[in-house]
């Protein structure tokens, strides 16, 4: 099933690449182009937060506390009189880092020792396997907090915990993968011509085992930015007055009632940002499935 | 059950009537048109953990305390002055060492058994030294070293200090000196920490509670002691008080604006107004004790230099803090101590906010360059003060934010970092950068409360490990003054000598807030701001 | 026989992983600063003389080893003894007793409605009439798990408790209050599930015995929700520890919103005060609950589904080349491998 899978992603990618982009483009909805937007704006905001933000995201406006949504600001402000739009704006990139470093993490530990794990098998198998369940039988959220806790505050401790507590998944996704790819027969006849294990492995079960884990990638990323936000709306994220999505939920959590927007705003805007990251991540999937 | 409920509406009925003959003055002041007196539903910020008399130290747990338990003197919250109340007199000696108190007869705990000189003495050795066996620590407001005597013919109970101890009397008015039965004092420490087993004389008793979700307080049949100045000398009018702990700020404000709660502790500034509007009463309060203050450590970077600390008095705008962030609540810190607080003396013209001067006191000490983001540099570092988030104020957050950017206007850069409650102290009084934390509030005794904070053998926040021997002289002389005026005049030199030398930054005089339904009579609040439900009833 | 063999082994592993689960999180809960003890010692609200913060230390046997520590917690857990909360002062049996009986049920109704949600969006999605009503549902698990909790849990609270004032946001009124917070969880954590069963539903739509029912004449419904229903939703099953698991741990975000006392709000306060002994019980329990339920579905598995020679999970176990591919071709959608939104890892929905 994997051979075929790969035969087909090689026509793809070699020959018919012109050709895939025209019928994407094609195939392409409402719901996709939204996403497509939604991903550029965010991206925007990250290269050139100063061009798109309106105001300075950390000038206070006495005079203008927790006003409501309006053509001067868009998303409001906050308790100091701060245009929320502009915090948003200018929150982006540290909230993708956030979230970049947690996939980094679990991506990057968790293939190692699912990799690891299956190549070698027996005893070193069985360690990792059960370090992976006894991460698993603990909440992430549960086991990101006593992490942070641990860690001390910021964007970046929560980022490491949320990293810490997804590495079990992203091993035993590398390990089933690699154990699949292992016993086909290419890998087989390749171990039979004389290749070297670590030839084998690189050449051969990497690259064929790697694309499950490619694809979670994506959907963790997101995973990892609204887990973020919770742990910085329990109150372990990041400290003022640099603004990040998580922390400007928690700073308007207080106002929920009076200022509803305040949570509001922030809380669609990383739910829009999730969404269409998963639904390009979707898009790219059926393109080479396709 | 039948028999209980007919007598607790005859005893309802008798306070009625006493309490109609007392309050000839307000003539509709019906107590309740229900005759049950009615119930409250009071949503308080936090959750009440431990009733351990001597580990409550949390706001939560004293609140709960004071309705419970009585103490041997009140202090009148409206002239701050010292009443009888268990103890119907009392002397000191001369030399400060002997106190002998006059315990009230009649006055029985909710579990039967009497307040008497035996269990006055009790109290007070217990306080004092703790229970070892049962890791309880003592009283940090209690002298060490104290031994209480009872003469229950007479009705007294003798107290000898090893050294004298002025603010021995005001202690004793505070929330944890709240006389309790033997029965608590004999429970193991798990035991004590439960609502429910807290046994006092008070005008309510915890009946049933519910860790984390609520604390039901019923009204204590028969209780006739209250201090003399009380309003109410019977029962409370109040048949139950409910208290149930929100944390959420907006469910606690949701909550009352749909009528489910009578009295929520505590709403952000922004809200106030708009409630007073809506027709909630807004009652608040500045606790006696110290004001909400930044203490600022020579040690740290830069801080060594007395003209950058005492810019600093200067960059504050609190006025403007006030106006932004808080309410007619609030006023602006003029001192270490609150105003009210025996001993307080106006110090805020050494504080009133001046750019000018705090310019002027930076480029003295050298700070004469800028970098790029406009902060004042010297030999290249850029002056910087570090801090930690206050953890206990729910306002932190946008105060510090504030007041961040009032520093940048002169230069200065304040630097804002982050702790969770469990390692707030350990972390950021570990931390040698730390260069201004948050402390002050609420105390029973100002000399008791600057000793803790700032003496070598207290806290010894200022780090200064006595160097400092005028500080420390001053802050050790208080305790042989145990005539008021001596105290005092100490007192003013305290906060004198901590607002000259810049130690002390006092940011505001922090209150407590609470809204209540009009339907809420009453509703006061005691000297320390805790709430009072005694005097409370709900009227339709 | 060999049954039995990897039932006993089965059962050892997950005694195995709960025992390890309680090691790592005491020490790691040791080597971290701070505690509520150690806070009371340094703070200036309250400072102790030396002998009474000694005598404090002694109490607690925070003056052992952390070896001695160790065992002492660990004899007495054996003896059912789980200690007091250095908090609040009262035994962890009893509060982690009250937020547990609290949050099972809360857990219970959003089970419920979790697989009510599930199977409404699943079936819609691979039965509904019109393509766009189809894939607008089949992108409903995205939707879901893009959502975070909190924000979905105060526009409730906001609509229902404060505007509409249906159900109160702080008294205790037995099932109503339960089904907000149920519903905010529930939609937290269809999402995976939801996307397994559409994989399912699908894959059992296609299969031949769908055209054999077909040419015996069976209607349409009934092929649906008879015999595609059941085939499809076995792979599920494997999924069952997984929203159990991400249930208990939502609870923190949800309860936390809607001022409920259950077994979450304990979780964030415990580890909030780093309450050791609260937080060494909340754990175990949780990863016992869920240690236990994917032991048990691990078990059955085999006799639901025919087909498999083992077990289907994935993890913690040592290849066999025999039949590891008939497992992966049977269980795809259910285990990690499958693709992006339907892999059931736990790396799911928290939020």
């Amino acid at each position: 099933m994997s051979i075929r899978l790969q035969q087909d992603r090689d026509i793809i990618s070699s020959s018919a690449e012109p050709g895939a982009i025209g019928r994407l483009v094609a195939r392409l909805g409402v719901a996709d182009v939204l996403a497509i937007v939604v991903v550029g704006l965010v991206l925007l905001s990250v290269v050139a937060p100063g061009v798109l933000a309106p105001f300075d995201p950390l000038e206070p406006d006495d005079a203008n506390a927790l006003a409501a949504p309006s053509a001067a600001h868009w998303f409001g402000t906050d308790s100091l009189g701060r245009d929320l739009l502009s915090r948003v704006i200018h929150g982006t990139g540290r909230t993708l880092l956030g979230s970049v470093v947690a996939v980094f993490i679990g991506l990057g530990v968790g293939t190692i020792l699912g990799l690891v794990a299956a190549t070698f098998g027996g005893i070193v198998d069985a360690v990792i396997s059960r370090i992976v369940d006894v991460l698993l039988s603990i909440p992430g959220l549960l086991l990101a907090m006593v992490v942070v806790v641990a860690l001390g505050f910021g964007t970046l401790n929560s980022a490491i915990a949320v990293g810490i507590s997804s590495i079990a998944a992203f091993t035993r996704i590398m390990r089933s993968e690699v154990l699949t790819v292992k016993d086909l027969p290419f890998v087989e006849a390749s171990h039979h011509l004389g290749g070297s294990r670590a030839y084998v492995l690189a050449r051969h079960i990497f690259p064929n085992s790697y694309s499950a884990v490619l694809s979670l990638t994506a959907l963790q990323f997101g995973l990892a930015m609204i887990w973020i936000s919770s742990l910085s709306f329990l109150g372990y994220g990041a400290p003022p007055p640099d603004p990040e999505w998580g922390l400007l939920v928690s700073e308007g959590r207080q106002y929920v009632v009076s200022s509803p927007w305040l949570v509001v705003v922030p809380g669609l805007v990383i739910a829009a940002t999730v969404l269409s990251i998963s639904r390009l991540s979707q898009l790219t999937r059926e393109r080479t499935a396709a | 059950m039948t028999r209980t409920s007919r007598r607790r509406a005859r005893l309802a009925a008798a306070a009625f009537v006493a309490l109609s003959i007392t309050l000839t003055g307000c003539s509709a002041a019906s107590a309740s048109s229900d005759a049950d007196g009615g119930s409250l539903t009071y949503l308080d910020a936090e959750i009440p953990t431990s009733a351990q008399v001597q580990e409550s130290g949390t706001w939560q747990t004293r609140a709960l305390q004071q309705n419970i338990t009585d103490r041997l003197i009140s202090r009148n919250a409206e002239t701050n002055e010292l009443e009888p109340w268990i103890a119907d007199s009392w002397t000191v000696s001369p030399d400060g060492l002997t106190y002998t108190f006059v315990i009230r007869d009649g006055v029985t705990y909710s579990d039967g058994t009497d307040v008497d000189a035996k269990s006055v003495a009790k109290n007070l050795n217990w306080q004092s030294t703790g229970d070892d066996a049962k890791g309880t620590t003592p009283n940090a407001q209690f002298p060490a070293g104290l031994v209480a005597t009872a003469d229950d013919a007479a009705s007294t109970v003798t107290v000898v200090l090893p050294t004298p101890y002025a603010p021995f009397l005001n202690v004793l008015t505070g929330w944890g000196a709240g006389l309790v039965a033997d029965a608590t004092i004999d429970a193991s420490k798990e035991e004590q920490s439960k609502f429910v087993n807290l046994i006092g004389s008070g005008p309510f008793v915890v009946t049933s509670e519910t860790y984390g979700k609520e604390i039901v307080l019923e009204r204590r049949d028969g209780y006739a002691w209250a201090p003399p100045s009380s309003p109410n000398q019977g029962e409370a009018h109040l048949a139950k008080v409910t208290v149930i702990p929100v944390q959420e700020d907006s469910v606690r404000l949701g909550t009352l604006k749909s009528g489910e709660a009578d009295v929520i502790r505590y709403v952000q500034p922004s809200e106030e107004q708009a409630l007073a509007d809506a027709g909630y009463d807004i009652v608040s309060k500045t606790g006696v004790g110290l004001s909400n203050q930044w203490f600022l450590r020579s040690q740290a970077p830069f801080l060594d230099d007395i003209n950058v600390r005492k810019a600093l008095l200067h960059v504050i705008d609190r006025e403007q803090i006030i106006e932004t962030q808080y309410t007619d609540s609030w006023t602006p810190a003029s001192s270490v101590l609150s105003p009210g607080t025996f001993g307080y003396v106006d110090e805020s013209d050494k504080l009133a906010y001046d750019p000018g001067v705090a310019n002027a006191l930076l480029d003295t000490a050298g700070w004469t360059e800028r970098d790029a983001d406009g902060y004042r540099t010297k030999g290249g570092e850029r002056l910087t003060v570090k801090t930690y988030l206050d953890v206990y104020d729910n306002t932190a957050k946008s105060l510090f934010q504030q007041i961040q950017n009032q520093f940048k206007d002169v230069g200065i850069e304040l630097s804002l970092n982050e702790l969770d409650y469990s390692t707030y102290w350990a972390t950021a009084f570990a931390d040698p950068e730390v260069g201004a934390l948050r402390v002050g509030w609420p105390h029973p005794d100002p000399s008791k409360g600057l000793s803790e904070y700032y003496s070598a053998d207290g806290s010894d926040l200022l780090g200064l490990a006595g160097s400092d021997t005028t500080l420390q002289s001053l802050l050790d002389s208080q305790y042989a003054a145990t005539d008021d005026d001596t105290r005092a005049a100490i007192l003013g030199s305290i906060q004198d000598y901590l607002i000259d030398q810049a130690y002390v930054v006092p940011i505001l005089n922090d209150s407590q807030v609470f809204v209540t339904q009009q339907r809420v009579k009453g509703f006061s609040l005691t000297d320390g701001a805790l709430p009072e439900f005694y005097n409370t009833s709900i009227e339709d | 026989m060999q049954y039995r063999n990897h039932v006993i082994r089965r059962v050892a592993q997950a005694l195995l992983v709960i025992a390890l689960v309680y090691t790592l999180v005491f020490f790691t809960l040791f080597v971290l600063p701070g505690d509520p003890i150690e806070n009371k010692l340094t703070s200036p609200i309250n400072p102790l003389p030396q002998s009474a913060a000694e005598a404090l230390l002694a109490y607690y046997n925070f003056d052992l080893a952390p070896l001695q520590q160790f065992g002492l917690t660990v004899s007495r857990l054996l003896q059912g003894d789980l200690g007091y909360s250095l908090v609040s002062g009262r035994s962890v049996g009893e509060l982690v007793a009250q937020g547990f009986s609290d949050t099972i049920v809360l857990a219970a109704v959003a089970f419920v409605f979790t697989i009510a949600l599930s199977l409404a969006i699943a079936l819609t999605a691979v039965y509904a009439p019109g393509v766009a009503v189809r894939s607008f549902a089949g992108s409903m698990p995205i939707a879901s798990i893009s959502a975070p909790s909190f924000l979905i849990g105060f526009v409730l609270l906001a609509i229902f408790s404060f505007q509409l004032g249906w159900v109160s946001s702080v008294r205790d009124q037995g099932f109503v209050s339960y089904i907000l917070p149920a519903l905010t969880l529930a939609l937290a954590v269809n999402g995976p599930l939801t996307q397994v069963l559409i994989q399912g539903l699908r894959k059992a739509a296609d299969a031949p015995f769908v055209t054999v029912l077909r040419a015996k004449g069976t209607s349409e419904r009934r092929i649906a929700l008879g015999h595609v229903l059941k085939n499809g939703a076995i792979p599920s099953i494997t999924m069952l520890a997984l929203i159990v698991g991400e249930l208990l741990a939502g609870a923190v975000i949800v309860e936390a919103v809607f001022t409920r006392t259950g077994l979450g709000f304990m979780t964030f306060e415990s580890v909030r005060d780093q309450d050791t002994p609260m937080i060494l019980a909340i754990v175990i329990l949780i990863s016992s609950v869920y240690v236990g339920i994917n032991l048990v579905t691990d078990l059955i598995y085999p006799i639901l589904d025919p087909r498999i020679v083992r077990p289907a999970r994935a993890s913690g176990r040592r290849p066999r080349a025999a039949n590891q591919r008939i497992e992966r071709a049977s269980t795809a959608p259910a285990t990690a491998a499958a693709t992006p939104g339907e892999s059931p890892t736990k790396a799911s929905v928290d939020a």
